[in-house]
């Protein structure tokens, strides 16, 4: 594969870019998301995500292994024959696209409720689409170069996080286990979503230099997501309380709202610019793996033109989408599901049945 | 030459998509703005209507008045600020507010918690502003213009400051307020403000009850009392006692605060131990009182000073069915299978509790004579 030898990412990149997809719109919303079904106990739940999100990841590996070089797309023709694995791959393109155009519209849903309420969101979606555009055309390595950049540029804001800790009530934490182990499990599934971008280790595992330290990558990548969450709940936890959480529908943008310089009214505008990059990471992603499936698909070597044909068909489909926080949620909860059966059923599907078909194989030669 | 008009067109866009977004419709000048500073909730002649007044800084030379009052009639705050909208030059901007002030009046007959829903629905509203009740009108607060003194509502968020500083009234910003009209372990107190001469004055602190009526006034030591119980003390308290009658006093500022909470429960009976220790400073003796060998009888007058009010303010709350010390988190956290059963009525369980104050005071100075 020609696209691969110039592009090879080294560890840092891939952990790096496997983090970024991961942390996504989702962060904004978690501590609400875990206080409304388990109260301040919820984080316990993160850690069950976090086992989850690595297993299914070391999954997505071990499937890939057996066939270095092969994408998803390549993996669907060789298990599933031309038309059926063609006809998979096209759903997997559906499905990136989707998450692209999901956290494009949900960027520009923030932007125009807490930065520029007047500003019309045609004109945000061409400042998002056309830089990431200009990043995605210069294929995979680009793109984990701009996670690195964007992890340095970005972590400062885990200290700002912290500091709502210090000013909140510890004892809201307490007790640590509220109503029993029922409703700290029934968060899971809303966790598993947050932890949702490892499917796309399918696209990113054959960019990967040393295949050898794909595990190691996914644990940094999942650590790290589950460290920055880990703050975000806390804090919100202890700043807000159990009650209050509840009332927000971004609680983590509340969180930055009290901070307030003399000089500088709303400090989460800041927060928000810098956000922005973090989102980058996670859209940007997906739009690179939607538009080198098509590439693929079509036995094309550039995947430029498929990342041409994908502007219009996002701005003909926000064309028609009326951006309210139902349908956001609508959409999030639609993208949630399908992932989390790509990212938890799949591999165990695939896995299971490359060994059938492995088995088959030999016996035939 | 296909290269440069490349790079020429690629330029070109970037400049546009920077600047066609900021200039379209988001922008505003300051000269445009009329922003907020102090924004006062009073009572009105007619049947459930509000006056909102507002007060906002002029950026004009022609103006010789750096700061113009506004005032409406409205059911809500969103419909009182698109009155004042049309009264005003520029179009108003509310995330500079400083102040926020509550008519005594009218918070005796409403919940005023609703009514600043959007201070929070908004995001561009701040919510670092400062919740204050007033006693008395508050027309005469907002034309209050003296000579010698800032700006209203710089005036006004210092004087705010100060006293909380001095840890003698609870200072509430629309953050915490929020906060404690959720949160179900505590009820509300926001700073109270008096107009009496020509001087504005911070009286105490205001108690709410559990929907944000007002309840009753604390005054300064009974503030203090509440900021201990609420962990929220950094500066020293100042206490003075009359210790000879007629005038003679015994003046301690106490510099720190060691607090110990228990939550017990004895006989079904919600039982908490509070156990202050308190580091204090002598500042001013003037009765003839030893300070070195009467150094633990003045102890036990400070404590015993303290104690009694404490047990008289806890008896107070407890009498009105209100908790503004946050006991009820504390309640939550040691005895959460208890606070399950009442946590909806907090402040009604509260009354049947039993609150045993203890404080122990140990002179650490008493400046640099004897």
């Amino acid at each position: 594969m020609p696209n691969f030898k110039n592009n090879t990412i080294t560890l840092t990149q891939f952990s790096l870019l496997l983090y970024g997809t991961q942390s996504g719109i989702g962060i904004l919303s978690l501590p609400r998301d875990l206080a409304e079904i388990g109260d301040t106990s919820s984080w316990i739940a993160l850690f069950i995500g976090y086992g989850l999100s690595v297993l299914a990841s070391i999954l997505i590996v071990q499937v890939m292994k057996n066939y270095p070089g092969d994408t998803i797309i390549q993996l669907f023709k060789r298990f599933f024959g031309k038309w059926l694995g063609s006809f998979l791959s096209v759903c997997w393109i559906v499905y990136t696209t989707f998450g692209m155009f999901l956290i494009t519209v949900t960027t520009i849903f923030i932007i125009n409720t807490w930065v520029l309420p007047k500003t019309a969101p045609y004109l945000i979606l061409l400042i998002i689409t056309i830089p990431s555009f200009y990043l995605a055309r210069n294929g995979l390595r680009i793109i984990s170069r701009f996670s690195v950049l964007v992890f340095l540029f970005t972590s400062w804001m885990a200290i700002l996080f912290m500091y709502p800790m210090f000013t909140g009530n510890l004892l809201h934490l307490l007790p640590i286990i509220k109503d029993g182990i029922m409703p700290i499990l029934k968060s899971v599934p809303n966790i598993t979503f947050s932890f949702l971008g490892i499917e796309l280790l399918f696209i990113i595992y054959p960019f990967l230099e040393d295949k050898s330290k794909a595990v190691k990558g996914i644990l940094i990548a999942n650590g790290i997501t589950l460290l920055s969450y880990l703050v975000v709940t806390f804090s919100s936890f202890i700043y807000y309380g159990p009650y209050e959480v509840v009332e927000y529908v971004w609680p983590t943008l509340n969180l930055v709202k009290p901070i307030e310089f003399p000089f500088l009214e709303r400090f989460e505008i800041i927060f928000l610019s810098f956000y922005l990059l973090i989102l980058a990471t996670t859209g940007i992603p997906y739009y690179f793996a939607s538009s080198f499936s098509i590439a693929q698909l079509l036995g094309r070597k550039d995947h430029q033109l498929a990342l041409l044909f994908l502007l219009p068909v996002v701005y003909i489909s926000f064309f028609f989408f009326t951006n309210s926080l139902t349908n956001l949620d609508k959409l999030g909860n639609i993208f949630n599901k399908v992932g989390l059966g790509i990212a938890f059923i799949l591999p165990v599907l695939l896995l299971f049945y490359g060994w059938v078909f492995r088995l088959f194989r030999r016996e035939k030669t | 030459m296909k290269h440069s008009y490349k790079k020429f067109l690629k330029s070109c866009m970037v400049f546009l998509l920077i600047f066609l977004v900021g200039c379209r419709s988001d922008q505003l000048s300051l000269e445009r703005t009329s922003i907020a500073l102090v924004v006062g909730i009073d009572q009105s002649q007619e049947e459930g209507d509000m006056t909102i007044y507002q007060t906002n800084p002029v950026f004009s030379r022609e103006a010789t008045d750096t700061v113009s009052t506004l005032q409406t009639t409205a059911h809500s705050l969103r419909q009182a600020r698109d009155n004042l909208d049309s009264q005003s030059a520029g179009t108003i901007v509310g995330g500079k507010l400083q102040v926020l002030l509550l008519g005594k009046e009218l918070m005796k007959e409403q919940a005023m918690f609703e009514e600043l829903d959007v201070f929070y629905r908004d995001p561009k509203n701040s919510p670092n502003a400062r919740v204050a009740m007033v006693d008395g009108p508050i027309r005469e607060i907002m034309e209050f213009k003296p000579e010698d003194k800032p700006r209203l509502a710089v005036y006004l968020s210092d004087l705010i400051d100060t006293t909380h500083l001095r840890e003698n009234a609870v200072l509430t910003t629309l953050q915490e307020f929020h906060y404690a009209n959720f949160e179900k372990g505590i009820t509300p107190a926001v700073t109270e403000i008096l107009f009496k001469g020509e001087e504005i004055q911070v009286k105490g602190s205001a108690l709410l009850d559990e929907n944000g009526k007002y309840v009753f006034s604390a005054g300064h030591l009974e503030s203090s009392i509440i900021q201990m119980l609420r962990k929220d003390v950094q500066e020293p308290i100042p206490i003075s006692l009359v210790v000879e009658k007629p005038n003679k006093v015994l003046s301690v500022g106490v510099t720190r605060i060691k607090r110990n909470i228990d939550v017990s429960y004895k006989d079904d009976q919600l039982v908490f131990d509070i156990d202050f220790k308190l580091k204090v400073s002598i500042t001013e003796n003037t009765s003839s009182l030893d300070l070195i060998k009467d150094s633990s009888r003045i102890e036990s007058i400070i404590s015993k000073k303290i104690e009694k009010k404490a047990d008289k303010l806890i008896k107070k709350v407890q009498d009105e069915k209100i908790e503004p010390f946050g006991l009820g988190v504390y309640v939550r956290a040691y005895e959460y299978d208890k606070w399950k059963t009442f946590e909806d009525d907090w402040p009604e369980e509260f009354s049947k509790a039993k609150v045993n104050v203890k404080t122990s005071v140990s002179i650490i100075e008493h400046g640099v004579i004897q």
